[in-house]
């Protein structure tokens, strides 16, 4: 954080009796943007681009894989190059769903209880992208 | 104060006859909220996985039940549908096809690549 003001969508003047953490205008990272509109779009159109491929590798993985139980699927994602893929699909999955849960949140919910929910469906995406990230390194 | 025609009103929703595009759109936002879902059981689902043998086949068992068959060819559909249209979007930002021909032309064939994906990886799902 280097204390830079951050712009809101209305004004042009930042507001110092707000503290930094105060204001949702921030990319995913929570790296303090002038630009905050423009960070989301990024980031959302990012997340997008890489979901394409590691989405269609996971569908496909998925629909040719023979069995189902534990002795075939766990040595699957025990191995390098998939738990490495399995790690960004979930990643590039919980930025992109979060940049959309928070849109749909801005469109119909008024604050406060806007930005509530926000903070919590973040902090409940990343809590949960933890214990996977976890679980597939544990196997 | 005479009111023999009445004014005007604004379009509302459910007056408006459904157009290829608005609803393409209420759908992009519909199934990307069901992926959203879907992603946290995706998470759940590598969770039991780390969680061991017996609580992984209890998911499993689930899975490939009815529900769990339904619940995994929506999000194939979901899944197909909002990639789709996702690049129908990107197409879009880098500037291509913004004109009301190509939007349509686009639209229905975002319907037709997400319903063939969609059907054919449910059936092989199944």
């Amino acid at each position: 954080m280097d204390g830079r003001c951050v712009l809101s969508y209305g004004g042009d003047c930042c507001r110092p009796d707000l503290a930094l953490n105060d204001y949702l205008d921030f990319d995913i990272v929570n790296r303090p943007s002038r630009e905050p509109g423009l960070q989301h779009w990024r980031w959302q159109r990012g997340s997008a681009i890489a979901l394409t491929p590691f989405g269609l590798w996971f569908i496909f993985q998925m629909l040719l894989m023979p069995d189902f139980d534990y002795q075939t699927i766990a040595p699957w994602l025990a191995t390098t190059f998939n738990s490495f893929a399995m790690t960004v699909l979930l990643t590039t999955l919980l930025v992109h769903s979060l940049l959309g849960l928070q849109v749909v949140i801005e469109d119909y919910i008024a604050n406060p209880l806007q930005r509530a929910l926000i903070r919590i469906t973040r902090f409940i995406g990343i809590a949960i992208l933890v214990a996977a990230i976890i679980s597939i390194f544990a196997i | 104060m005479t009111n023999s025609r009445p004014r005007p009103i604004s379009p509302h929703l459910q007056i408006y006859r459904p157009q290829l595009t608005a609803v393409l759109s209420s759908l992009h936002r519909l199934s990307g909220l069901f992926l959203s879902a879907a992603a946290v059981g995706l998470a759940g689902w590598v969770i039991t996985l780390g969680l061991g043998e017996s609580i992984f086949a209890s998911a499993q068992q689930f899975l490939s039940s009815g529900y769990g068959a339904g619940l995994i060819a929506l999000g194939l559909f979901g899944f197909f549908y909002h990639l789709a249209n996702g690049l129908r979007h990107l197409c879009w930002d880098w500037g291509y096809g913004y004109d009301i021909k190509n939007v349509y032309r686009s639209g229905w064939m975002v319907v037709a690549c997400s319903l063939t994906a969609g059907t054919a990886a449910a059936l092989i799902s199944l």
